[in-house]
């Protein structure tokens, strides 16, 4: 990019000048070529990422030119670092987002306080709903059920019949003559208890090779 | 793969990276962009009608997009910048003032101001005649 440094620097003096073309000119010049060098550096990544850091580095710098000096470096050197330090942010981020979530399924199923994201809420209550799909399989496979106790029986009936009314559930458990919080509290609870259960059902079997999964 | 082709590819995925650039940038009131997507919001157009509207072609939209928004209390200021964006993409000064004044007021409507560009904008259409190129009727419903 050394042929580009006078190009580079003559833009970096307009954006100083506060010319409104300026960034314009700069993202139609820097923008492939910070991709392509993410792209390089970094092939793991998902593609979306490379475009996105040289985006974000490109839209900071033009609003911020007096951040790049040239004595330092040539403005493409500055970008690509720039670039980097963006990506890297990101993914980091998504680093941290992911190994939340992979916690949260560990240890929501166990006590859900109802503090998490509608995101990561929504997988959680996949991972439920799949397990309950297997342990449907596995009953009609074996005629079994993994609890012989008759409410817990029927709450799992409940969930797998996707039925979401509280009444429903504090009919069951005997609760209908509390509050309607205390009631979705308990029905919280008990539900979260059963879906624990099904977790270690389903790493029992998979541990005794039991075929639950499709 | 001919060379040819090979340029075909890279403009297009410019086009691409510059689209996408834009529409980061939409966010952002330092951009031309934050504007074009007040006025398409609020006057309900598409892209293809506003290249329309600024006579000039969809592919120059978010070259546009992607300038400084012109900014400053000062009608000269603004002036200025107004004329260099409208001349750079060929578009009538007027028009383009237009389009930020009325950005602007869609934006105001919105709480989201930023102070200073309407005033300008509408000082601007205001100058006599002369010092501007194809000047606009005012449209009959904004404030």
């Amino acid at each position: 990019m050394q042929h580009k440094d006078e190009a580079g620097l003559a833009l970096h003096r307009r954006l100083l000048e506060g010319d409104p073309i300026a960034p314009s000119e700069v993202a139609e010049q820097f923008l492939l070529p910070l991709k392509d060098y993410l792209r390089r550096k970094y092939p793991q990544t998902e593609p979306e990422m490379w475009l996105d850091a040289a985006t974000m580095a490109l839209l900071n710098y033009v609003k911020q030119p007096d951040s790049y000096k040239p004595e330092g470096k040539s403005l493409f050197n500055f970008l690509k670092m720039a670039a980097e330090g963006d990506l890297k942010n990101d993914l980091a981020r998504h680093k941290r987002r992911t190994s939340r979530i992979v916690s949260l399924n560990h240890v929501a199923l166990a006590n859900l306080a109802g503090n998490i994201n509608v995101e990561e809420e929504f997988i959680t209550r996949q991972d439920v709903t799949s397990r309950l799909q297997g342990l449907k399989r596995y009953q009609a496979k074996t005629s079994q059920s993994i609890t012989e106790d008759e409410p817990d029986r029927r709450l799992l009936e409940l969930m797998q019949a996707k039925v979401r009314a509280t009444a429903e559930y504090a009919k069951v458990l005997g609760i209908e003559h509390l509050p309607l919080q205390k009631q979705r509290e308990e029905v919280k609870r008990n539900k979260d208890r059963l879906s624990l259960r099904l977790k270690r059902w389903e790493e029992k079997s998979r541990l005794q090779g039991q075929d639950h999964e499709p | 793969m001919s060379h040819k082709q090979d340029q075909k590819n890279r403009a297009s995925e410019l086009e691409a990276a510059l689209g996408f650039a834009a529409d980061k940038a939409a966010r952002d009131k330092f951009f031309m962009s934050s504007a074009l997507n007040s006025f398409v919001q609020g006057e309900k157009k598409n892209k293809a009608e506003l290249a329309e509207y600024l006579e000039i072609g969809v592919e120059q939209l978010s070259r546009l997009a992607l300038c400084r928004r012109p900014y400053s209390n000062e009608v000269a200021t603004f002036r200025r910048d107004t004329t260099a964006i409208a001349n750079r993409f060929e578009i009538k000064p007027a028009t383009l003032a237009n389009l930020l004044r009325r950005a602007e007021t869609y934006e105001f409507n919105q709480n989201s101001v930023p102070s200073g560009y309407l005033m300008a904008a509408r000082d601007y259409e205001d100058a006599p005649e002369g010092e501007q190129e194809g000047k606009e009727k005012e449209p009959p419903n904004d404030a």
